[in-house]
C-alpha cells in the first residue's frame, strides 16, 4: 500500500517536473506523423463534427439557412403538434416491427438451409446467387417495385393471371394502384423486397453458422439430435451476436431511412406512409417546390428527436439480448 | 451413403430454389421487359416474348449514359480518395507511437456509431451555402471523403497492426525509409483487405440518392440514381426502354461482381460491421 502511494507520487512528481517541455520534444519529433493525419482531420472536422454539433444546436434556432434566431425549445414544442409527425412515428414503428420479424427470420432460413447443404459447390453457387441482388442500385430496385405496384404492373397482371382478379379492382372498379391507394400504400411499401431475403442479413447468418466449431456439432449427432434441436439448442445460441447486430443494424437503418419512401411514394398518399426522416426533409429542403421557406431549426429538431429514439432502442436492444455469458 | 445425404437435402434444395426465384422474380421481370416492343408489353406484361427488340438498349443508352459517365466519374474520384486517406492515416496509427494517438484515433472511430442522419441538414447549408457548391463535384466529394474514410481506417488499421514487426525491422535495416515501408511492404501485403474496402466504397457511392439529389440540381451532372428517377418523372418514351434503362445501371456493378465475386462475398459480410 505504501509502496503503492510511493509510486503515484512519484509519477505525479515526474510529469510535474518538465513534463511539458517532455511531452513538447515528442510532440515536435512526432510532427511529420501528424502532417500525414492532417488531412484526415480537417475533413473530419469540417464535414463531420461541425455538422453533427450544429444539426444540436440549430433544433433550438429558427433557421432558414442563411439567418438563425434562438426561439429556445419552440421547435420541440412543435414537434408534437405537427400531424405529419405523429403520423410518421406510427409508421415508422410499423414498419421497424415488420422489418426486424423479416429481417431476422428470412435471411437465417436461407442461410441455414445454404449451411445444410452436403456438398460445397451447390453451397457457393447458391451464396453468390442470393448476393446478387446487391449489384442492383436501390433506387432500380425501388422504380422496379413502382412497376410492379402500378395499376396495369407486374402484381395486377399476375393476380389477374391466376384468377384473382377481385383482388386487382379497387373501390372504384378500376385497377389498384397499390402504393397510390391510402389502404394499401404502407402494405405495399412493407412488401417492397418479398421475400426479404436481405443479402447482407444471409451472409451475416452464414459467417455466424460457418463459425461454429464441427466439433461441437458432431458430438450433437453421435447424441442422436434431431435437425431441429441442433439448430434450436446448439446452433441459434451461437449465433445471437449476429441476430443482436441485425437487430441494430435493421433498426437504425429504418429509424433514420427514407430515401426509399421518398422515391416509392413520397410520404403519400395523404401521409399514409411518411416516416420521421421524410419529415424532416420536405421540413428542410425544397424538392421540387421552389417559394417555399425552408425551416431547417425544425428539420434539425427531427433529427435530434431521431437520433435519440436510435440511441435508446440500440441500447435497450444491448440490455435484452444479453448473451448468456455476460 | 452419399446417395442418402443427396436425397435428405432435397426438401432443403426446393426450398432454396423456391426462394431464389422470388428473389429474383422482379430483376426478371425487368430483363424480360426491357426486351419488349409497346405492342409485346401491352400483349404480355411479363413473360419473355420474342422476337426481342435490342433497340431499346440503344434508346436507353442515350438516354442515360451521360448519368452513367458522371457516376463513374464520382465513384472513381471518390474511391481513390477514400483509399489515399484511409491508407495513409490507418498506418500511421498501426506503426507509430506519439502523444494523443488513443485520444485522435477514439476521435475518429466516435463517427462510426453516429447516425448520419444528424448532419444532414447543416452539411447541405455548408457545402451549398457556405462553400458554393452546388452542381459542383467536390460538393459530393468532399463529404464522401470525409465520410468514406472512417470505416476504411478502422478496418485497415486493424489488418495493419497485423503484419509482423520483423518485416518492418529488416526493411529499415536495408534502409528503407516511411515512405517505402508504407508503399512496398504495407500496401503489397494488404490487397485483399483494400478491395473489401474498395468494394463497399464503390457500392456505397453508386447507390447514395439523397446526397446528389440536393447538390446536384443541373440535369447535365446528374449521377444515375438522380438521373433515373428525374426521367420516370419525365416519363420515358416507351416500357421498354425504361426497364433497359435500368439493366444498363445495373450493368457496371454486375461487371464488378463478377470478377470479384470471392472478394465482394467477403467484403459485403466485413462491411455489415459498419453502421
Amino acid at each position: 500500500m505504501e509502496a503503492l502511494r510511493e509510486l503515484t507520487i512519484s509519477r505525479r512528481f515526474r510529469l510535474a517536473n518538465g513534463s511539458v517541455a517532455v511531452v513538447a520534444k515528442r510532440i515536435w519529433r512526432a510532427r511529420y506523423l501528424y502532417m500525414l493525419i492532417l488531412p484526415t482531420f480537417v475533413l473530419l472536422v469540417v464535414f463531420s463534427y461541425l455538422p453533427i454539433l450544429q444539426g444540436l444546436r440549430y433544433s433550438f434556432y429558427r433557421w432558414d439557412g442563411y439567418r438563425a434566431h434562438y426561439i429556445g425549445l419552440e421547435n420541440y414544442r412543435n414537434l408534437l403538434r405537427d400531424p405529419a409527425l405523429i403520423v410518421s412515428w406510427k409508421n415508422v414503428s410499423f414498419i421497424l416491427l415488420f422489418q426486424l420479424a423479416t429481417q431476422l427470420t428470412m435471411p437465417l432460413l436461407v442461410a441455414w438451409l445454404i449451411y445444410r447443404l452436403p456438398h460445397d459447390r451447390p453451397r457457393y453457387w447458391f451464396r453468390v446467387l442470393f448476393t446478387m441482388p446487391m449489384v442492383v442500385p436501390n433506387v432500380v430496385v425501388w422504380l422496379i417495385w413502382i412497376f410492379m405496384y402500378a395499376e396495369y404492373g407486374g402484381i395486377n397482371s399476375l393476380l389477374s393471371d391466376i384468377g384473382l382478379r377481385k383482388l386487382v379492382l379497387g373501390a372504384t372498379g378500376t385497377p389498384r394502384a397499390w402504393l397510390g391507394d391510402p389502404d394499401t400504400a404502407l402494405l405495399a411499401v412493407l412488401f417492397v423486397g418479398f421475400p426479404w431475403v436481405l443479402s447482407v442479413n444471409m451472409l451475416l447468418y452464414l459467417a455466424g453458422l460457418e463459425a461454429i466449431s464441427t466439433e461441437i456439432l458432431d458430438a450433437s449427432v453421435v447424441d442422436g439430435a434431431s435437425a431441429w434441436s441442433r439448430f434450436w439448442y446448439i446452433e441459434l445460441p451461437m449465433i445471437m451476436g449476429q441476430v443482436r447486430l441485425i437487430t441494430v443494424l435493421t433498426t437504425i437503418r429504418v429509424l433514420q431511412g427514407f430515401q426509399d419512401i421518398l422515391v416509392l411514394t413520397a410520404g403519400g398518399p395523404g401521409y399514409s406512409t411518411m416516416v420521421p426522416g421524410l419529415r424532416m426533409a420536405y421540413a428542410a429542403f425544397h424538392f421540387q417546390q421552389a417559394s417555399r421557406i425552408p425551416r431547417m431549426g425544425y428539420g434539425c429538431a427531427v433529427a435530434v428527436v431521431i437520433f435519440m429514439a436510435i440511441v435508446v432502442v440500440t441500447i435497450a436492444n444491448m440490455k435484452l439480448f444479453r448473451s448468456p455469458e455476460q | 451413403m452419399r446417395k442418402r445425404v443427396a436425397l435428405l437435402s432435397l426438401p432443403n434444395y426446393v426450398i432454396l430454389s423456391i426462394l431464389l426465384v422470388l428473389t429474383l422474380f422482379p430483376y426478371m421481370v425487368m430483363v424480360s421487359r426491357s426486351f419488349k416492343s409497346v405492342r409485346q408489353v401491352g400483349m404480355e406484361p411479363i413473360l419473355p416474348t420474342l422476337p426481342l427488340h435490342y433497340g431499346n438498349y440503344v434508346e436507353a443508352w442515350r438516354l442515360i449514359s451521360q448519368f452513367l459517365i458522371n457516376t463513374v466519374v464520382v465513384v472513381v474520384m471518390t474511391l481513390i480518395g477514400v483509399l489515399v486517406l484511409s491508407s495513409v492515416t490507418a498506418y500511421v496509427f498501426a506503426r507509430y507511437r506519439f502523444p494523443g494517438r488513443e485520444a485522435l484515433f477514439w476521435m475518429i472511430m466516435v463517427l462510426l456509431m453516429v447516425p448520419g442522419i444528424i448532419a444532414l441538414i447543416p452539411l447541405f447549408v455548408l457545402v451549398v451555402k457556405h462553400f458554393g457548391l452546388q452542381n459542383n463535384y467536390l460538393g459530393l466529394l468532399l463529404p464522401y471523403w470525409a465520410g468514406g474514410q472512417v470505416f476504411g481506417i478502422f478496418v485497415l488499421r486493424t489488418f495493419f497492426q497485423s503484419l509482423p514487426e520483423e518485416l518492418f525491422e529488416s526493411a529499415r535495416i536495408d534502409g528503407a525509409g516511411h515512405f517505402r515501408l508504407y508503399w512496398n511492404i504495407t500496401l503489397p501485403l494488404s490487397g485483399p483487405v483494400l478491395s473489401v474496402v474498395a468494394i463497399l466504397n464503390i457500392l456505397g457511392t453508386w447507390n447514395d440518392y439523397i446526397w446528389p439529389l440536393l447538390v446536384l440540381t443541373d440535369v447535365k451532372m446528374r449521377t444515375i440514381a438522380i438521373g433515373l428517377t428525374f426521367l420516370r418523372d419525365m416519363k420515358f418514351p416507351k416500357p421498354g426502354v425504361e426497364m433497359a434503362a435500368y439493366v444498363i445501371a445495373s450493368a457496371p456493378m454486375l461487371a464488378l461482381f463478377l470478377v470479384t465475386m470471392r472478394t465482394f462475398v467477403r467484403g459485403i459480410t466485413a462491411g455489415a460491421l459498419k453502421i
